[in-house]
Parts: structure tokens; sequence; C-alpha cells
């Protein structure tokens, strides 16, 4: 219901320039700066008790950029998974 | 795929391996001018399993924002650690931590939280407007709220749901 009477205005808009802000320019887009990164990394966190969304998924989100997920046992790493020729 | 906001979605394979992320992804890259967000992608198609390497990790710097980590549960913990070892075998460089300029805001959710209220409106309403068929009847977000509110012995169970606010 609160997205059902929720509406573009100047205020969504400003929220999305905030979110590219935070989440690229001084988020993800600087930090691969600073350091050279190839990636960041990071486990899943417990879901805060505020709104409950995981904060590991946030930083992607906020800047609209992709992430990986995966469940890690061990990295089994063969030929058998090499692409063919 | 039911979108929630077009700004914060990603798409993305779900696969058993990463060969298998690689091949699927190959084949649902690319543009769609349905979907605005891969209209921005570079023109090149990547074939993503020629990607693959074995040694594809030599070298490269993986860092870790913990500004913006949470409490972590213990088994989630040590496996985390466990993976580390393993990408540093790999020829991984860590960079512990790595934090992000923006980390105190980015965990304030309002922008995130107006951004996604917005958008699930309109991306469901045009999702469930484009569907083929639909046996409910269901082509909005309106009318799904009423739906639910219809058949609530079944979709708003208690305690869980008590009402549609969020």
């Amino acid at each position: 219901m609160k997205s059902q009477h929720s509406h573009v205005d100047d205020g969504y808009f400003e929220a999305l320039l905030d979110n590219f802000r935070v989440g690229r320019a001084e988020g993800i887009d600087a930090a691969f700066e600073k350091y050279k990164l190839d990636a960041l990394i990071m486990p899943t966190d417990l879901p805060p008790l505020q709104d409950g969304f995981y904060a590991s998924t946030k930083a992607a989100a906020i800047a609209g950029y992709p992430m990986l997920s995966g469940r890690y046992f061990e990295f089994k790493i063969s030929h058998d998974s090499a692409p063919d020729p | 795929m039911i979108p929630l906001s077009r700004h914060q979605d990603t798409a993305g394979p779900m696969c058993r391996s990463v060969t298998d992320a690689a091949i699927l992804l190959s084949i649902i890259a690319g543009p769609d001018p349905r979907d605005e967000a891969t209209l921005h992608q570079p023109g090149v198609r990547l074939r993503y399993t020629d990607a693959l390497d074995v040694n594809a990790l030599k070298g490269k710097r993986l860092g870790i924002p913990r500004g913006i980590i949470n409490d972590v549960d213990e088994a989630i913990a040590q496996s985390f650690d466990a993976a580390l070892r393993t990408l540093i075998t790999l020829g991984a460089e860590i960079v512990d931590p790595a934090d992000l300029q923006s980390s105190s805001e980015m965990l304030k959710p309002e922008s995130e939280a107006l951004v996604m209220t917005v958008d699930f409106k309109n991306d469901l309403n045009r999702y469930l407007s484009e569907l083929v068929d639909v046996p409910t009847g269901v082509r909005s977000l309106a009318q799904v709220i009423d739906f639910n509110e219809k058949h609530a012995d079944l979709e708003l169970p208690l305690p869980y749901y008590t009402d549609q606010s969020q």
C-alpha cells in the first residue's frame, strides 16, 4: 500500500540521484579507484532489525551494480569445468 | 521475472557452477528494448565462457568493505574466512578493510527505500499488464492488494501478515 500510494515526484528523483552518489561516486566507484580493486567481497550478514534488509546486498542495490552470491563449500576447480576449446 | 526496482535489480543466472553461469549469462545478456538498463551496456556482446580461466584470480585485488557489514553469523564468518584463504591460495590479494567513503550514509535506508517503493508500483504494474495470461485477472498492484484482501484467509495468514501497509 505504501508503494501503491507513492508517486514519481521531485523527492523520487532526488533520492535516485542520492543513491547514485552514495552507491557509485562516493561508494563503489571511489573504493575501486582508491584501493585499485577488481571486486568487493563480503559475507552475508544478519539483517538489521530496522528494515529487515541485508546490508551485504545494499551497496550493489543502491548503485544499481551487479553482484554475485554463492555458497562456499570449497572451490572446486578442475579441467572438467573448463570450456570446450 | 518479477521486477522489484528497475534501478536496483540486476538480472542474472542461478547455477551450480561458474561454467554453467557463464554459459547461461552469454545467452541471456544483451540489449532488450523493454529493459532499459540493458541498453546502457557496451555494444559488444560478450561470450562469458571465453573468460573461464582457473588462473583468473592471480593478481586480482579483492576489497572487504567492513564498514557496511553488520553482525555475521559465526558459521558464515568461519566459512567466509575459509573462502578468503582459498582466494589467496588462488593468487588473489585481499584488501582488508577497503571501506567505502559513503559507508555511514549507505546504512541509512531512506533514499534506497523511497526509490524501491516508487519503482515497485510502476515496474510491477508494467509487468502484470504485459503478461499474456493471468488466471486471477490481477493486472496491477492495486488489484493485487484488493485480491489479497478478498482472499485474506490464504494471502494474509496471521500472525505474519496483519495488513499490507508495507
